[in-house]
């Protein structure tokens, strides 16, 4: 049986690993998480976790040792996820694991405005810091292609949906909201990854002999973004008239707008990390104040939705990314198809009380 | 005690809830002279050293048997890992302070219990620290409730759910052993206080949660059932829930929004919900018998309120917003529940992840 470690078990990607390992027996796993509160996903099976700082290659070496493979799902701090990856790989060198598997983005393309885009294409610049991040640990993790000593495998996801998915979760609660919009009749591509399509194309890696490259990975499915709100407003019970049809067109952004793309810039994130909570709740309470003022008393008003650079982005994606290259080379095959892993979303939505009331 | 005494403090563990949520409430405090942090104590005297620089003035301890010894404290904060809540909290009325312990009051009702009797033996106080008792909304609900205005056979749905988030230094929480449970002896403390407060007693009449053998429970659903009222909670510290309080009954509906305390929502039929504003208040003012009532801001203030309400019942013997008393029957409501507890329904799993998991249930192994 194949023994895999995984390095940020405690996020929604690693957490179903560990999920599906225990569940169906088929292989083992070492659960790694950098902090204590990085165990409560993994807490139902018992304290199986071990803590490591993927920062510190002499530190996850004794941990990943006698593993068939690593995979890194962490996020982290953008600013450290080059050298995090670079460090993870120099840990599976020294504890002689034979395959380093890390998930990147299809984020890292953009709007895949290129046809010419294929899977060894090399990323240019973005102006996302978390596709800056992600395109700096790709970068820093092909210089070491050639080393035969470890296969390092990049794999690009595009949106990870399905079960507790952040993917599915946010969009729910906007719909709920009345918040959710579709730009331009949400004609654009919606590169979406059963997170379980995921986790069986990372297993087609681990089972197959180490290799090096990288390989866009995505359902079977090419899909638009009005076809994934039809799914998700229809799972949910909710009146697929309720989301927003906005232009589309250049981004404007409102006051709103500006603010959240403020937050999810490298600036802001710098910030964060510096903060202490009583001064980030503050700070949250302070801008709260001036983009709702709480003294709005009354019958509800329609919501209204805010545009942000990243779902302007997001939903004017050109196409999507060309994903033969994994199945040429590792011959694993998608298992779930879009309306499968929807009827398992739609359940999961109405347990989690995501529905229309 | 006089109003012109100043309650000399003593804090039992200095980790995450008293760096991220006490320490700024007792800063305040101790600056505008209600009461003065004397002793600190923690096994780590790095964590110590760190809530030194808020109280220079504070002695550091091992641990609370020595901070206790020969001086005197009117105010215990126990904030320890809950596993250790009854040995501080003993050592604490043993010596002669007040207790204001940080929630779960204990991990089991025996443990509650003991502590209730020797609190009146001891002629001390306990409070359990439940800040939601200071939430305008809840406060306005419970009001809604106890005045009829929303008729009868009410039913309600409680959910609260999201990733976990909160800064921990240890992985105690995680452990039956040190927790006795998990997200239901963790976020269910505070929840279950809230429909106590809200609704009364109520009893468990089922709970279905997804624990496997050796671990506890990241989600758990209650069935809970009083006089002429039932309803669900629903509790996950792995996923996102559509988290919210809403209470239903013959004459309206009311909705409270977890992030949004000083606002309810109010419905008769089938329309659009109203936001109304909440009235509730408490006394910032520890000196003054009769303080005017103030409505909370934010959560910060929240805090402020709770020890401002340890300070007035020991300076003027008002009553405490959570007992004892009202801890112990929380904490037995969770061992009812981890009593009759069932494998929790996950029909987005295989069915081939479904049957293990059912066997692999913590209830059946």
């Amino acid at each position: 049986m194949k023994r895999i470690a995984i390095i940020g078990a405690g996020g929604f990607v690693g957490s179903r690993i560990v999920e599906m390992s225990r569940f169906s027996g088929e292989f083992e796993v070492v659960p790694i998480v950098r902090s204590p509160k990085g165990a409560a996903r993994l807490a139902r099976f018992g304290p199986i976790w071990q803590f490591g700082d993927a920062r510190y290659p002499e530190r996850l070496t004794p941990l990943i040792k006698g593993c068939d493979a690593v995979v890194n799902v962490t996020v982290g701090e953008f600013g450290a996820m080059s050298e995090t990856t670079t460090a993870i790989r120099q840990a599976c060198v020294n504890a002689g694991v034979p395959r380093f598997i890390h998930t990147s983005s299809a984020e890292v393309f953009g709007r895949v405005e290129d046809p010419a885009i294929n899977d060894d294409a090399w990323p240019s610049k973005h102006w996302m810091p978390y596709a800056c991040a992600k395109i700096a640990a790709e970068a820093a993790l092909r210089a070491h292609f050639s080393d035969p000593k470890v296969g390092c495998v990049i794999l690009r996801p595009g949106l990870i949906w399905g079960v507790r998915s952040p993917w599915v979760e946010g969009p729910a609660t906007e719909i709920l909201a009345g918040k959710a919009f579709l730009l331009g009749g949400g004609k654009a591509a919606c590169n979406l990854i059963n997170v379980d399509n995921l986790i069986r194309q990372i297993l087609g890696v681990v089972d197959h002999a180490p290799v090096s490259g990288c390989f866009n990975v995505s359902d079977d499915e090419s899909l638009d973004w009005h076809t994934y709100y039809a799914a998700l407003t229809k799972a949910m019970g909710v009146d697929f008239k309720t989301i927003h049809q906005l232009p589309g067109g250049p981004y404007r952004p409102s006051m709103a707008g500006r603010f959240a793309d403020f937050k999810q810039s490298a600036l802001a994130q710098q910030i964060k990390t510096r903060l202490s909570r009583p001064t980030k709740l503050k700070l949250a309470r302070l801008v709260g104040k001036f983009l709702s003022p709480v003294t709005v008393t009354g019958v509800e008003q329609p919501s209204q939705p805010t545009v942000t650079r990243a779902t302007w982005h997001l939903q004017n994606t050109v196409r999507k990314l060309p994903n033969a290259k994994y199945r040429q080379t590792f011959g694993r095959k998608n298992e779930l198809d879009f309306a499968a892993g929807m009827a398992a979303t739609a359940a999961w939505l109405q347990a989690s009380g995501f529905t229309a009331a | 005690m006089s109003a012109q005494i100043v309650p000399q403090v003593l804090v039992v563990g200095c980790g995450a809830v008293v760096q991220e949520l006490h320490g700024g409430a007792l800063s305040q405090l101790e600056k505008q002279g209600v009461l003065k942090v004397v002793a600190l104590a923690d096994p780590a005297d790095k964590r110590i050293q760190e809530f030194q620089k808020r109280f220079p003035a504070a002695k550091g301890y091992p641990d609370a048997a020595a901070a206790l010894a020969g001086q005197h404290i009117d105010i215990t904060l126990v904030a320890s890992p809950p596993s250790l809540h009854r040995q501080h909290t003993e050592v604490a009325l043993q010596a002669g302070s007040h207790v204001l312990c940080e929630k779960p009051f204990t991990v089991t009702a025996a443990d509650a219990a003991f502590l209730t009797r020797l609190a009146e033996t001891k002629q001390r106080l306990v409070a359990v620290g439940l800040t939601r008792r200071f939430f305008p909304s809840l406060a306005m609900a419970a009001q809604l409730v106890a005045d009829g205005s929303l008729g009868d056979n009410l039913t309600f749905i409680c959910r609260e759910g999201g990733a976990f988030n909160w800064p921990l230094t240890s992985d105690a929480l995680f452990r039956r052993a040190t927790a006795g449970g998990g997200v239901l002896a963790d976020k269910g403390v505070h929840v279950l206080d809230s429909l106590l407060w809200v609704f009364g007693r109520m009893n468990v009449a089922s709970a279905q949660d997804d624990a496997q053998t050796g671990g506890v429970e990241g989600n758990i659903t209650l069935q809970l059932a009083g006089t002429s009222l039932s309803g669900t909670l629903q509790l996950s510290f792995t996923q996102a829930l559509n988290s919210g309080f809403w209470i239903s009954g013959s004459r309206g509906e009311v909705w409270v929004q977890p992030e949004e305390f000083r606002f309810i929502r109010r419905r008769q039929g089938p329309g659009p919900w109203e936001r109304v504003p909440c009235t509730a208040g408490w006394p910032l003012d520890a000196a003054t018998p009769n303080a005017p009532r103030v409505i909370p801001k934010n959560y910060d203030e929240c805090i402020i309120m709770q020890w401002v309400a340890m300070v007035r019942a020991v300076r003027f013997g008002e009553a405490v917003p959570v007992t004892a008393a009202q801890a112990e029957f929380v904490i037995s409501q969770i061992e009812e529940a981890y009593r009759v507890v069932k494998p929790w329904p996950q029909p987005w799993l295989s069915p081939a992840e479904q049957a293990v998991a059912t066997a692999k249930h913590w209830k059946n192994s």
